[in-house]
């Protein structure tokens, strides 16, 4: 196991996204309509990218294809061409070259619970000790793990006994603690208050620092300050994709922007903040 | 094994674990204690659902603290064959072919789960078998022919109504299910 | 109620596969040895609970193994009058009773998934049966909650059997809907967090095993199979 970062990668050179989708449509097995459609998206290491949308925009389904997870373990049809650390994604072997190198942390963090643990320390080891790391590596990415979380006193816990909140961090620990190199969060904080998870968005920069990291959230306002790069998603289709600051100006993503965003928009202010502060900070002393 | 049957088969376990408070509810004197391993047999196929079967049994001894249960693991395995069996070939495409497959079960089960009633537990399994087989026993039966008809009795209408119960499942199955499992869909007949 | 009992006990202290193997032969000289002469592993059985000092374990095995006597005798004995085959089927009975209940008193679940794990058992025995302990009471509880919801919407369990069956549906159709409700979530959960990778999972804790507990575990498998293939050659 690799403790530092730095990815030992299938046939990539250095610059090559780490997540690659080329024209991907994707559609749940059972289902009549594509969950995402003529999806065109690079990933690289070191930047945190933020993808939003309205319900049912496809967020969820964007990351269960960048985490290589179809067609092979939901089914469904898959066209298109989908990368994941320089494999594609209809690799039979996927699972195998694949496991802990792509961390995953669900919006319904009770579904993900390993049902093996009876601490949380046993739950986060859950990961590491699957890949067969030895139990000192192990204990390390553990305690860094809780470290990193703040939640180092729920340790000796039971799992299935923490609130909504600690659970969720628990479980983004246990996905963090695989040291994985792209790591897919869906809504991390939808189950924290809101200082809570503005401080859980505070800690993804220095996460992101070497590996892919994705951020579907709709929480803008308190997250998009973290995020380098924001991807609107609208119908299963990508609708935007830039640097957070020009997508949130951009008018035609209104709707996916800052409650102070979608104000001045209302107000149909031409070059608007998007900020409270810079609200503060451009309209100061005028009223 | 895959992660989808990883994660089935525990929720399959506890179903039949959990079958035990509803029937009690509604006071049917039979058990439906197969259900979740006849629910993979039909979703996933026999092998999985042996696996669900064994595991019942021993989670179910575990739980009970009672570790005469074990003996009737044969018969949470004959189920789930049987039932991964019937699947394949199409047996729940309707209620009355479900009721017919089930009544054969039912008799199976009682011929296979007599000898162990008998020789492991001299004819006393539960407090309502005891009961049935000491009236039958009372009124001049032999023992093992008392012990066979408490069996069938039980048995013949507990499998029934699981069969009836799968059935009405699976015409309740949303279609994202039955997409994640194909193989309901030749249980139900459809090829 | 049955399970865990904290305590400090030999059973507690040895490895729990041979915490079991106590269990497989003292239940294993309960059917092998013939005759009356088996009623002496009841006592031996008693003697387990009182050296691991889980006295609790009587307040649940004797319940357990009363109806069996009170049975069994009267089938036997008082209509059957054959009493020797009452004792003899009371007293197998009981004496498994008793020693699964201070085996389920001594060894914690986690630590014989432990030692599943560091025997080397493949990744699936293990998974299963830990998870299966926590989905039951979940199970139970959605159960409950379903039972409780039909019944304030009017749900009348009772009248013939057809009557009673039809009600089965809306109490057994939703606890199923909604047990496979988040199948797709525990999948992925599963898959990403590397249960079928293919790697030797690594033991957190595992149970330590001296040459002394391995010689007793040993030993015990050996003798049951001792008792077993005299009783099936000399009797």
């Amino acid at each position: 196991m690799v403790v530092s970062s730095g990815c030992s990668c299938f046939g990539l050179d250095a610059g090559d996204p780490l997540v690659s989708l080329k024209g991907v449509a994707y559609r749940y097995p059972g289902a009549d309509e594509p969950a995402i459609d003529g999806v065109d998206l690079e990933f690289q290491g070191g930047e945190v990218t933020l993808v939003t949308g309205p319900l049912d925009a496809g967020c969820s389904t964007l990351l269960i294809v960048a985490a290589g997870l179809v067609p092979r373990v939901m089914g469904g049809s898959l066209s298109g061409q989908v990368e994941i650390l320089g494999l594609d994604a209809r690799d039979e072997k996927l699972g195998v070259h694949l496991a802990g190198r792509v961390g995953l942390l669900l919006p319904t963090p009770w579904t993900q619970l390993s049902g093996m643990a009876f601490t949380v320390k046993d739950e986060i080891a859950f990961g590491p000790s699957n890949l067969g790391w030895n139990r000192k590596e192990i204990g390390a990415a553990v305690d860094r793990a809780m470290e990193e979380l703040d939640i180092t006193k729920l340790a000796d816990r039971d799992p299935t006994r923490l609130s909504g909140g600690e659970l969720q961090k628990v479980m983004m620990a246990s996905v963090v603690s695989m040291n994985p190199d792209v790591l897919l969060l869906d809504e991390p904080a939808i189950e924290l208050d809101p200082r809570a998870a503005g401080a859980l968005y505070e800690l993804l920069p220095a996460l992101a620092n070497d590996r892919v990291l994705v951020v579907a959230s709709t929480d803008i306002d308190r997250i998009h300050h973290v995020a380098d790069r924001t991807v609107v998603l609208g119908g299963g289709r990508v609708l935007g994709d830039g640097p957070t600051a020009e997508i949130l100006r951009n008018p035609d993503f209104h709707a996916s922007t800052t409650t102070v965003g979608r104000v001045f928009h209302a107000a149909e202010v031409e070059s608007f903040p998007v900020t409270i502060d810079k609200a503060v900070e451009r309209f100061g002393g005028r009223c | 094994m895959s992660p989808r049957l990883l994660a089935l088969i525990p929720l399959a376990v506890g179903i039949n674990l959990a079958m035990g408070l509803i029937v009690q509810a509604v006071g049917l004197p039979i058990f439906l204690d197969t259900i979740g391993t006849v629910l993979v047999a039909v979703l996933a196929g026999s092998r999985a659902a042996v696996v669900t079967g064994t595991l019942s049994q021993t989670v179910f001894t575990v739980l009970s603290g009672n570790p005469m249960w074990l003996y009737f693991l044969p018969l949470q395995v004959t189920v789930a064959l049987y039932a991964g069996f019937v699947a394949s070939k199409g047996g729940f495409r309707s209620l009355p072919t479900a009721v017919l497959w089930g009544i054969g079960l039912g008799i199976l089960a009682a011929t296979l789960s007599w000898p162990i009633s008998f020789h492991v537990f001299g004819g006393v399994t539960s407090v309502g078998m005891a009961l049935v087989v000491t009236v039958l026993e009372f009124i001049g039966a032999p023992l093992g022919v008392a012990v066979y008809a408490a069996s069938m009795m039980v048995d013949i209408t507990d499998k029934m109504v699981t069969f009836i119960m799968l059935r009405s499942l699976l015409v309740s199955l949303p279609r994202r299910v039955v997409g994640r499992f194909p193989r309901s869909a030749v249980a139900m007949g459809s090829d | 109620m049955v399970g865990y009992i904290p305590g400090d006990g030999p059973m507690h202290r040895t490895h729990p596969l041979t915490a079991l193997s106590i269990v497989v032969l003292v239940a294993t000289g309960a059917f092998a040895v013939p005759g009356m002469w088996n009623t002496a592993f009841v006592g031996v059985a008693v003697v387990l609970v009182l050296v691991e000092r889980v006295p609790r374990v009587f307040k649940t095995a004797v319940p357990l193994a009363l109806p069996f006597w009170f049975f069994l005798l009267l089938l036997h004995g008082l209509m059957g009058d054959d009493w020797q085959r009452g004792v003899i089927l009371a007293a197998r009975i009981t004496t498994m009773v008793f020693v699964f209940l201070v085996f389920l008193a001594s060894v914690h679940p986690a630590r014989l998934v432990e030692a599943f794990v560091a025997k080397k058992a493949p990744f699936f025995v293990a998974f299963l049966f830990a998870a299966t302990l926590q989905a039951v009471p979940d199970l139970r509880s959605r159960a409950a909650a379903v039972l409780e919801a039909q019944r304030c919407r009017g749900l009348r369990a009772g009248g013939g059997l057809a009557n009673r069956v039809g009600a089965l549906v809306p109490l057994t159709v939703p606890l199923v809907m909604s047990a496979l409700a988040g199948l797709d979530e525990k999948t992925v959960a599963l898959e990403t967090r590397g249960a079928t990778g293919g790697a030797a999972k690594t033991p957190l804790n595992p149970p330590a095993d001296p040459l002394s507990s391995r010689i007793v575990r040993w030993s015990s498998l050996l003798a049951a199979v001792v008792l077993v293939w005299t009783r099936v050659t000399l009797w």
